[in-house]
């Protein structure tokens, strides 16, 4: 082993480099299953406070949902902890089989397979499919796990404005000498929480020959009449081409994601997808509890109809009190604070107020657009909302920026 | 045409076209876009955009710039962005 100093104290010197520009992150502990009220150490050391979270991704409260809990205990005892290998070689079980038809199903496409994490279903998929003569067309804002996938994957890239659909047909029209065009969006943005227009997506897609490409990991489970997601919103169900989704948010919190979409899409992701092929099995408890999730959703629309419903009253609570938030359709809404600062001190306030919410600066979020990201969940309930409320009310006001809009707040904070 | 109306008109090109390419309608009101605004270092073109103004540089002016050359730093300004074009002009004259 070498560790030379000079090495040492060059990784220190980045470090303090982080620390110093602000974006050190730290992380808290919470003492308790994910959950609408959560016990959490912060700073490390500190005495429990009992918070409300306002920041999880737990978007049906599905997380420690005991029907879930129950299912990985059985898959636990009944096929083990770990497959210890790839899904190719010996890392196939029947679980996994059933979860990917259940999710095809749910998702309304032609097959799926399973993934460690969305994250490396983004990573592989495009490498999988693309060569150097097509191009993937991405929308400005989608997550970075995409921007990976595009950045391995030898196909031309190109961008267009966040859901400028103008843009977007402009950039399909200089591309029609490619072999394959792909349009690449997120279906909720997880920053904005703003939808992807996927009907105008799947009309410019026909038109100009494209397939779509779309992520779905904030929006499956909950978006949609049935809560298949933004193509099911839209009434595009059967027109994506490509969805990838997480097992990591509403469908049971813990991890792993898919490729789902049209069959060759599936089977070449099946034979060459670098992160399936090398990294492991999702564990058997996770599986079987994925299957569980999707069995209770398709039973019920009772956890998605109260989540529509807590996300209207937090929307309609946080606009009467005098915040800018940003408008759209999904649980996640953003509370601009503009400046990096006042966002990181409103958050501290709050969690000494027992909400617990983080904020959001550059390079997260565009320069100047700083903001605490608030999500809800089906765990909340509107008594827990209401009690939220006041405490954002409270420090709102501690900070002078109720009835503040934009330039109200920049005029007092700054940028 | 003089020197000095061709750097006009190319720098007027490169605006232009990074105004219509990267800002929304609502962000142009707010921007103050000149030669010398930081482009990446400023939030304005993230760098996985980049791509499409190299390739439009490059069709407009009909020069290849090598990935290695079209880093953030000679991205980050129209003036930077002038120099790297002239540069590759002048090898295309020579």
């Amino acid at each position: 082993m070498a560790y030379p100093a000079a090495v040492k104290d060059a990784f220190a010197g980045e470090l303090a480099g982080i620390r110093d520009k602000g974006l050190f992150k730290e992380e808290r502990a919470i003492h308790s299953p994910q959950a609408a009220h959560i016990n959490v150490e912060f700073p490390r050391g500190a005495e429990l406070r009992a918070e409300i979270n306002l920041c999880a991704n737990n978007y049906l409260g599905l997380s420690s949902h005991p029907d879930v809990v129950a299912a990985a205990h059985k898959a636990l005892d009944e096929r083990g902890y770990g497959m210890s290998s790839v899904r190719f070689i010996c890392g196939t079980q029947d679980l996994h089989r059933k979860l990917e038809n259940a999710l095809t199903t749910f998702l309304g496409t032609e097959d799926t397979i399973l993934f460690a994490s969305c994250l490396d279903a983004n990573a592989g998929v495009f490498e999988a499919i693309l060569t150097p003569e097509d191009v993937m067309i991405s929308d400005r804002l989608v997550h970075a796990s995409i921007v990976d996938g595009i950045r391995l994957c030898k196909a031309m890239h190109d961008t267009y404005k966040h859901c400028d659909m103008a843009h977007l047909e402009q950039k399909l029209q200089e591309h029609q000498d490619k072999r394959v065009r792909v349009i690449i969006t997120d279906g909720v943005f997880s920053m904005d929480g703003d939808l992807a227009p996927m009907d105008e997506i799947c009309r410019l897609a026909e038109q100009y020959q494209a397939l779509v490409f779309l992520d779905d990991s904030h929006a499956s489970g909950f978006i949609g009449k049935t809560g298949r997601g933004v193509h099911e919103h839209y009434g595009v169900m059967g027109k994506i081409d490509i969805l990838t989704t997480t097992l990591g948010k509403a469908l049971g919190g813990a991890s792993g994601g898919c490729v789902s979409g049209r069959k060759e899409i599936v089977e070449l992701c099946r034979q060459r997808a670098r992160p399936y092929l090398f990294s492991n099995a999702v564990p058997p408890p996770i599986a079987a509890a994925s299957i569980k999730v999707l069995e209770v959703l398709s039973a019920s629309t009772e956890r998605r109809d109260k989540l529509e419903a807590n996300a209207i009253f937090w929307r309609k609570g946080l606009k009467d009190a005098g915040f800018v938030i940003k408008d759209g359709d999904s649980p996640i809404v953003p509370v601009m604070l503009f400046n990096a600062k006042l966002a990181q001190d409103v958050a501290r306030d709050l969690y000494y107020e027992g909400i617990y919410v983080v904020g959001f600066f550059f390079p997260v979020v565009p320069a100047g657009q700083a903001r605490i990201r608030t999500q809800l969940s089906a765990d909340h309930d509107i008594p827990m909302l209401a009690r939220a409320l006041e405490s954002f009310k409270k420090v709102g006001a501690k900070h002078g920026i109720l009835g503040l809009d934009k330039k109200g707040i920049i005029d007092k904070y700054g940028l | 045409m003089n020197p000095v109306s061709k750097g006009a008109s190319m720098k007027q090109m490169i605006l232009d076209y990074i105004k219509n390419e990267y800002l929304d309608e609502d962000e142009a009101e707010d921007v103050d876009l000149n030669e010398n605004t930081p482009l990446i270092s400023g939030g304005i073109v993230d760098s996985f955009s980049m791509v499409s103004l190299k390739r439009f540089l490059e069709k407009k002016f009909e020069i290849s710039i090598p990935d290695n050359e079209a880093s953030p730093e000679a991205f980050d300004t129209v003036t930077s962005i002038m120099v790297l074009v002239n540069r590759h002009l002048a090898k295309k004259g020579a």
